[in-house]
């Protein structure tokens, strides 16, 4: 009789114990606090204030050249764009907080841009750039084509804003656009220190969560703006293009800036995805090291944070052949784009899939072409 | 009673060490799940591509008025197309009113559709009942066939197979390959079941289905194939294309609802290949139909507008084995004029598809 319960002792054990692997994970060895504290201090604040000092710069120049329309001033307001670009590149990763309130990648980053929407807009000189209809006719893609479209050298574009009967209504609108990007900057700085208290301290992994909204972020951005708008839409290589080339659609268009650009958005991924303080560039808690601390695995039961890792400099190691622009490069089917692409595309199920139900988290974006 | 009490250790020993490896069985090949035999799941719904294929079928429908001598109006054709303004006699489609086929169809070809809709209106109106030939559209009748009639154009161009073999492609084709067996669809949550759906990769997979057009018992049954599912069986005897595409659809069900990422992805590579295939091998069917009746203004030009449309469909696939720019050169060959195009342009660009494909043996079987 006692054998036959300890039978029962036993399966009762077994059933017990055998499978608790998945309540195992919220047991599991990771200051969650500590991530957050670290992704709000070393990545997200020095990256907004990063942006803010680039905007600051792109401001003055904004107003040299409108006090001087000259060649000098336009290298300068160039220059300064392209800073305040690449700054975004960076930032866009991190959308959270007032981040997201500005909407910042939709505010400044829209492309391909609508020259028709700018021009009709410089024309009448009535516009609101906040209305939905501008998304396009505003932000950096909007400056790219005004400071480089414009003309084909340094002098053609000068004479653009030169011009006797439009000149003026040319340089407000490039102010307007400036004082938008300035002004999203200022928003950002001056909100950040309000929402960080609220940030590290929802350690949770439901929907608005510190994890789940730095996930999510760093999934739209890798997925939709890098993957797809960078490099799938104008090189045919997302299926949903049906292959058809669209060069037109690079970002930076204009100015060429497309690979140095998207390169350095890949780059600003791994840096916030291993949790890098942005200024020293130090490694800090990030993604990474909570997949380790899951013990996360791919599919092929291999270590899942390692594999991102090397998936991603895979795909800057594709990017890094490209010397031409991609608007050259993608005017030809099955281009290196497409193998950029492809490399990128390796990642999203790593990152999608993988990560999230690793750490238990629901990506709250989606598709938004329903059934 | 000693024996019981070690039934117990053993038992807690297998327990033990078998209960906790549920993460390595997906990579043992025999899967561990049954696959049924028909796509008979829990939470399958693609109502949504039903009631395109049903819009799909109106469309054809009014189109066909022309072959009889009516006069078509665009704009019915582009409510139809965009499901506006009540265009449909089954109110139910009407209703449906975030479905539609245009904004399901490859972006770079909606206003191509709509262009052809436009075209095709003002070529009825044109001839508005009277007969075409070269130059001059309206209807021809087939020499040896008198109940075989149909509108052409100017260039002999059937704009009824440009628009719903057309759309078959840019639109259903594209859409099961490119768009619900891709990242964007396939990379999502596999946790969460929504009654009646699903987990939202169970039904992207469903939805993809929903556009090949056939019953869940195909292809046993084949009662109800409709665009693709009629295709796949037109070209089944040649190719086996009814049974290797449904397996893989049922496979690659079964393989997401038990977590079997690795099967579901040999099974789009199958799906992408076969389905190609089905479009390849009906351009070189209807490719040989021309030629046989090349004499034939009526049945020549008919079978090749459905055969330009389905070769057209061939971009659509990300696996594909032409490149667009090959797709493009084998349309350029049949021209844009099929009164005047000659037999070595057709034998031209059947030669292509029939060696992209690997066709040799079976190229007059098809």
């Amino acid at each position: 009789m006692r054998s036959v319960k300890f039978f029962f002792f036993c399966l009762v054990i077994a059933t017990l114990t055998a499978c608790d692997n998945e309540s195992g994970s919220e047991k599991v060895d990771f200051d969650r606090e500590a991530f957050l504290v670290n992704m709000a201090d070393q990545v997200v604040r020095p990256s907004i204030e990063n942006f803010a000092t680039k905007a600051e710069v792109l401001t003055s120049a904004s107003v040299a050249f409108n006090e001087d329309v000259s060649e000098s001033n336009l290298s300068g307001f160039r220059d300064a764009l392209k800073a305040t670009w690449l700054s975004y590149q960076h930032l866009a990763f991190v959308q959270v907080g007032p981040v997201a309130t500005v909407n910042l990648r939709d505010r400044v980053n829209i492309f391909p841009t609508s020259v028709e929407k700018i021009e009709e807009n410089i024309t009448s000189g009535n516009y609101t750039l906040g209305a939905a209809s501008n998304v396009a006719a505003k932000g950096f893609p909007a400056l790219d084509y005004l400071l480089f479209g414009t003309g084909i050298s340094e002098a053609d574009v000068v004479a653009y804003f030169a011009d006797q009967e439009l000149g003026p209504n040319r340089k407000e609108y490039l102010q307007a656009l400036v004082a938008d990007i300035q002004s999203v900057a200022t928003s950002m700085a001056g909100s950040w220190g309000d929402y960080r208290s609220g940030f590290v301290e929802n350690l949770g992994t439901d929907a608005g969560s510190g994890t789940s909204l730095l996930v999510n972020e760093f999934n739209f951005q890798f997925d939709i703006r890098i993957k797809n708008a960078k490099i799938g839409f104008p090189s045919g290589g997302n299926p949903r293009t049906g292959g058809i080339l669209s060069p037109e659609k690079v970002e930076a268009y204009y100015s060429a800036w497309s690979g140095e650009l998207a390169e350095a958005a890949v780059k600003a991924s791994l840096a916030v995805f291993k949790g890098e303080n942005f200024t020293s560039g130090e490694n800090g808690l990030g993604m990474d090291d909570y997949l380790t601390a899951l013990d996360a695995k791919t599919r092929d039961d291999e270590d899942l944070s390692t594999v991102i890792i090397n998936q991603i400099n895979a795909s800057l190691d594709e990017m890094e052949k490209i010397d031409e622009p991609y608007s050259v490069v993608a005017s030809q089917e099955g281009s290196q784009l497409v193998t950029v692409y492809n490399a990128l595309q390796a990642v999203i199920p790593l990152i999608k899939v993988d990560m999230p139900s690793a750490m238990s988290v629901s990506i709250t974006f989606q598709d938004n072409d329903g059934d | 009673m000693k024996k019981i009490k070690l039934l117990g250790l053993a038992f807690l020993a297998t327990f033990a060490f078998t209960a906790c490896d549920n993460d390595d069985t997906a990579e043992n090949d025999d899967h561990n799940y049954e696959v049924p035999t028909t796509y008979n799941f829990e939470n399958v719904s693609y109502t949504g591509q039903i009631q395109r294929l049903d819009m799909l079928t109106e469309l054809t429908a009014y189109m066909k008025k022309a072959n009889n001598g009516e006069v078509l109006e665009a704009q019915t054709m582009w409510d139809m197309y965009s499901n506006e303004n009540n265009a449909f006699d089954n109110a139910e489609l009407n209703e449906a009113d975030s479905k539609e086929l245009e904004n399901k169809t490859v972006e770079a070809d909606q206003q191509l559709f709509r262009n052809y809709m436009r075209d095709f209106a003002a070529a009825t109106a044109e001839a508005d009942g009277g007969e075409g030939s070269n130059g001059v559209a309206g209807i021809v009748t087939s020499t040896n066939d008198a109940n075989k009639k149909y509108f052409f154009d100017a260039n002999g161009f059937e704009h009824i197979q440009l628009i719903e073999k057309g759309l078959m492609g840019s639109c259903f084709y594209f859409q099961g390959v490119s768009v619900y067996l891709a990242s964007s669809k396939m990379d999502v949550d596999n946790e969460t079941v929504e009654a009646g759906k699903g987990t939202a990769m169970e039904h992207h997979w469903d939805e993809a289905f929903g556009y090949l057009g056939v019953p869940t018992d195909f292809p046993a049954n084949t009662d109800g194939i409709r665009f693709w599912g009629k295709y796949t069986n037109g070209r089944d005897e040649v190719l086996n294309s009814n049974e290797n595409i449904m397996n893989a659809f049922i496979k690659g069900r079964a393989a997401i609802s038990n977590k079997d990422l690795d099967t579901r992805d040999e099974q789009i590579e199958i799906i992408r290949a076969e389905w190609e295939k089905v479009a390849a091998g009906t351009a070189v069917h209807y490719l040989s139909e021309a030629n046989a009746n090349f004499a034939d203004d009526a049945i020549r030009n008919h079978t090749l507008s459905e055969a330009w449309a389905f070769i057209h469909a061939i971009k659509y696939n990300p696996s594909k084995k032409l490149t667009n720019t090959e797709v493009e050169a084998v349309l350029e060959e049949l021209g844009d004029n099929f009164y005047e195009i000659t037999q070595e342009n057709i034998n031209a660009a059947k030669a292509t598809l029939v060696s992209a494909y690997g066709f040799e043996d079976v190229e007059d079987q098809l």
